[in-house]
């Protein structure tokens, strides 16, 4: 698995299109390759055709909801890390707490949120996958 | 010497008949000599001290009872002193263990017996058990100390007053709200403490009572200490003696304003508790603007040069502020404790600002809302924030009966004098069972902590203070139909145009 050595693609999924604009602007120019999409189907849809190691996935989004749309990813690519994105709920509510410990979510982000702390998760996702694949 | 005992041995018939009498007296009777020996004593003696004839007859009173109770009681100088001066004496309480037997409490008496030379021959012991009269008042006089109690501890306005209208006695209530204690006030026409304008009306009410009339509840004010009042309704009732004449009143008054304080409080726990389910979906609709407004931030932090990032990220970030400042202006709407105030109201946007004030929580609950609108509806008089809340209300509950996907179906017409709306939706519907009790405050089927019950309660009352009616039609399974009367011309449009 050499290729996540050279260039991961990281997949986010929200409805708000300002915050996938800002996403692909903030992180144009990094190791990684970031691609968005607005919905859960577009998202399954990109999956069946690429593997993408690391999806940030809106809890919230019109049609097939965020935490639907975690399971199939989990079915079609049962190695990618989602990190659930969401203005509804806090870390300590019990949906995301059974989502983490279940390993249907690997981490999780609150808006507002700095994208400092989304590049130290990808970077971490990349780093635990070379160590495991090396 | 011509004493009793001679008569009674003397006289076979005069004898029958005193032993007749002495044995039939409910009482138990010694008779005593100078001596203070016992020379007769009736049945009902034998049987209550358990003793026999033997050992009763001959003995001293000394003997007889314990000797506690002889020195308790001094009913051995007693007995003298009817002797020496001729009196009977009233005695007093004496409580009589016989053997193996509880106690018992006697009254007892002491009367002389003269002869035909008007010299006290004997003494006559009556004794009369009153064990259970004094059980008795014992209980009355604790039932009269429990509800004194209750009197003092009751939530409503307690007032007795005699015939004439003078206080016997207020409660702990009255002293609250008046300011005035009980103590002070006996014996003081209640008149005092009521408003001048309320006098001829109190007095006429108190004329009928006294007539044995029935009185309805009546609405007017008492003052407190400080002159101001407090709206107060009032209900009497009338205490008999056993002729049935009139020898007291008693009112009992609910204080109208903590009525209302309460009914204020209820409007806004509702508020609360719709509030709480709600507050998610407004959490997601202000961090989502907040998200979009940081992100572009950082972005121009790095890359301030940019042109085009200049350019479109300060315009994303005045448009989110927009949006978030949108949804807490109408959180605020709705949320405050605003005043009453009656306007010429269009229902249609009514229901559009709740739907759009509700948006996100009908998309969690993949909720689609068909619009069925009668654009002729006329404009009504009506409190905007009540009616959304009701809105509101009906909506949520709508959504809380769909579990998966769903409609809510909103239609609007008018009949003769009133506009209908109707709120269906296709949920888990309503069992007959619980058809009767949904409009009760606090009944609820939602999950500890999810709802309150007060909805549909508080919709209820808002809808009548408008002049109209709620109606519910639903089946277990089969869905909920909510209908709302309002009518067209109201009393409010009176008020409107003073
Ligand atoms: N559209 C509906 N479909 C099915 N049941 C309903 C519907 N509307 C109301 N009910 C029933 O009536 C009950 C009382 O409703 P109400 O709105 O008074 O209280 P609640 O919704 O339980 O709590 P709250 O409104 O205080 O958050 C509900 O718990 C539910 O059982
Ligand atoms: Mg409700």
């Amino acid at each position: 698995m050499t290729d996540y050595k050279k260039r991961i693609k990281v997949l986010a999924v929200d409805d708000e299109y300002d915050l996938c604009w800002a996403f692909e602007t903030r992180f144009k120019k990094e190791i990684f390759d970031i691609v968005t999409v607005r919905n859960g189907e577009a998202a399954i849809e990109m999956l069946k055709k690429n593997k993408y190691p690391i999806i940030i996935l809106d809890s919230k989004l019109p049609g097939i909801d965020g935490f639907e749309a975690a399971k199939i990813i989990k079915i079609i690519d049962p190695d990618t890390y989602i990190i659930i994105f969401t203005g509804y709920y806090d870390r300590e509510d019990k949906e995301i707490q059974e989502g983490l410990k279940s390993g249907l979510f690997y981490d999780f982000l609150c808006k507002p949120f700095e994208f400092d702390d989304v590049k130290r998760m990808i970077k971490k996702v990349i780093k635990e996958n070379i160590s495991k694949n090396s | 010497m011509n004493n009793i005992r001679n008569d009674i041995a003397n006289n076979g018939a005069y004898k029958k008949l005193c032993n007749g009498i002495m044995s039939s007296i409910p009482s138990s009777v010694l008779i005593v000599d100078e001596q203070l020996k016992v020379i007769l004593a009736n049945r009902n003696f034998y049987v209550k001290s358990k003793r026999s004839e033997s050992n009763t007859v001959g003995r001293s009173i000394s003997e007889i009872f314990p000797k506690v109770l002889v020195e308790y009681t001094g009913i051995t100088e007693k007995i003298k002193n009817v002797f020496k001066f001729g009196e009977p004496n009233d005695g007093g309480e004496m409580e009589y263990r016989a053997p193996g037997l509880p106690a018992r409490v006697y009254y007892y008496r002491l009367a002389p017996l003269m002869n035909s030379l008007s010299e006290v021959e004997n003494v006559i012991l009556l004794m009369d058990d009153v064990t259970e009269r004094k059980h008795l008042g014992e209980r009355v006089r604790r039932t009269e100390e429990h509800l004194a109690r209750v009197v003092e501890s009751a939530n409503d306005i307690i007032i007795s007053i005699d015939p004439e209208g003078k206080i016997i006695s207020w409660n702990g209530t009255v002293e609250r709200i008046t300011g005035h204690r009980s103590v002070d006030v006996k014996g003081q026409p209640l008149l005092n403490f009521l408003s001048e304008s309320d006098s001829d009306n109190f007095s006429s009410i108190i004329k009928g009572l006294l007539k044995k009339k029935k009185v309805s509840a009546w609405e007017s004010s008492i003052l407190n200490k400080d002159g101001e009042t407090v709206d107060v309704s009032w209900n009497f009732s009338s205490i008999k003696d056993e002729q049935g004449n009139v020898i007291g009143i008693v009112i009992i008054g609910r204080d109208l304003t903590e009525r209302k304080v309460l009914e204020a409080k209820l409007t806004q726990s509702a508020k609360m508790a719709s509030l709480g389910t709600i507050a998610g979906g407004i959490a997601h609709e202000i961090r989502n603007p907040l998200a979009i407004i940081d992100s572009c931030a950082q972005i121009l932090e790095k890359q301030v040069d940019n042109k085009k990032i200049r350019a479109l990220a300060p315009e994303k970030i005045r448009n989110a502020t927009k949006r978030a400042a949108e949804i807490v202006n109408n959180l605020l709407k709705f949320a405050r404790q605003s005043e009453f105030t009656i306007e010429s109201v269009d229902i249609h946007q009514i229901i559009d600002a709740t739907l759009e004030l509700m948006e996100n929580q009908l998309s969690i609950q993949h909720a689609k809302i068909n619009k069925n609108y009668d654009f002729n509806l006329p404009e009504i008089y009506a409190n905007r924030n009540q009616l959304q809340q009701v809105f509101m209300n009906l909506i949520l509950n709508a959504c809380n009966a769909i579990r998966e996907k769903g409609t809510i179906g909103i239609q609007t017409y008018c009949s003769e004098n009133f506009i209908n709306i109707v709120f269906e939706d296709n949920g888990i519907g309503i069992p007959g069972k619980y058809l009767s009790r949904i409009f009760d405050p606090f009944f609820t089927t939602q999950p500890v902590g999810r709802g309150t019950g007060l909805g549909l309660s508080i919709s209820y009352g808002i809808i009548e203070q408008h002049g109209g009616s709620i109606d519910v039609e639903s089946e277990s399974g089969k869905g909920a139909r909510f209908i709302i009367k309002l009518p067209i011309r109201n009393k409010f449009i009176r008020r409107e145009n003073l």
